[in-house]
């Protein structure tokens, strides 16, 4: 992903986040296409802080604020793989309007890296592991 | 059935959603010890066919996620800038520089060893100032070099950790704040970059 053209977000640059886009695949106003997006942070905490803040989606804070988000009512599940990095995140979206709701199912994974840094990363889920095999 | 899709349907109004899907990745690096760059790539492909103005908009609002982070842990500025100015590496001596940043070292120094300094008067006693003019080369303008020297009460290494944030929190904050009280800055640009404003004819100056 460093080797990506990231273009910053207009009217971002006094922020003290840094955001950037990228777009790709169709290029008409409607369209399948994904977007791609990217914020790079200083965060007063140390990393393994950051990474359990991001990684314990269940805690009371989290709800909260995603309740003050999408209301209440909509899906939101996390669900942990056994003694494992992984966990499995399912969430409902209200996008609003005409257009339909969209429902996330995603599979989370973190690891400590060489230079001490952590990853967290995710994609959709595709594990067809039993429902035993999580808590 | 995996049990994403068991979850799924057992919701209703899961079941009749549009199934979309996410990647990415959040690495958080540390800088200091209570302190860590993060940076969030997030790829999002909201399925079905949408607008792309509203597909971006979901994506930008999920890089939102990083300023809530930020706003969650933010801490004194001048605290977070002793913990990086602890932090701080010991530069890497002048043998080990490449061939760039060794001529601008050796340009930068020899301006300072150069004759015909003149005094400036300092607005504070314990900092003695100077400035010259370089003369100009054909086709070139005057260039004006300042000087100023003092003493501190801290360690040569956490001096130039303190030189080398430039964007230090502390930093940052204190040039708003005054920019701020001078201009009447809008609150949430108190983070801005440095940007000197000048009036007049004189267009901003970028720091």
């Amino acid at each position: 992903m460093q080797s990506v053209a990231w273009k910053r977000i207009p009217n971002t640059v006094r922020e003290s986040v840094s955001y950037f886009k990228r777009a790709e695949g169709d290029a008409s106003a409607w369209g399948k296409a994904s977007a791609w997006g990217k914020a790079v942070a200083t965060v007063d905490t140390s990393a393994t802080r950051a990474l359990a803040y991001n990684w314990c989606g269940a805690s009371y804070e989290h709800v909260a604020l995603h309740v003050k988000k999408q209301g209440t009512g909509g899906l939101r599940k996390l669900i942990y793989e056994n003694d494992s990095h992984t966990m499995l995140y399912a969430i409902l979206f209200r996008v609003g309007g005409v257009l339909a709701d969209r429902v996330f199912a995603t599979s989370f994974s973190w690891r400590e890296e060489d230079d001490g840094s952590f990853l967290l990363a995710w994609a959709p889920v595709k594990s067809t592991l039993p429902p035993s095999a999580w808590r | 059935m995996a049990l994403a899709d068991e979850i799924i349907r057992s919701d209703a109004a899961a079941a009749q959603a549009t199934r979309a899907t996410t990647r990415g990745f959040l690495h958080c690096k540390a800088l200091a010890p209570s302190v860590c760059q993060v940076t969030y790539v997030v790829q999002a492909n909201l399925g079905g066919s949408i607008p792309k103005a509203v597909m971006a908009s979901r994506t930008k609002q999920t890089l939102g996620s990083v300023l809530e982070m930020q706003v969650k842990f933010e801490r004194k500025g001048k605290v977070v800038d002793a913990e990086m100015r602890s932090a701080f590496p010991l530069p890497p001596p002048l043998a080990e520089l490449n061939d760039e940043q060794k001529l601008v070292v050796e340009n930068n120094r020899a301006m300072e060893t150069e004759e015909a300094w003149k005094p400036l008067e300092s607005p504070h006693p314990l900092v003695r100032m100077w400035m010259k003019h370089a003369p100009p080369k054909k086709g070139e303008r005057t260039i004006a070099l300042g000087k100023a020297t003092t003493v501190i009460d801290c360690p040569a290494l956490e001096a130039i950790g303190e030189w080398s944030e430039a964007s230090a929190q502390s930093g940052t904050m204190s040039f708003a704040n005054e920019r701020q009280a001078k201009e009447n800055w809008a609150p949430d640009q108190s983070r801005a970059a440095p940007v000197e404003l000048r009036h007049c004819v004189v267009s901003s100056r970028s720091v």
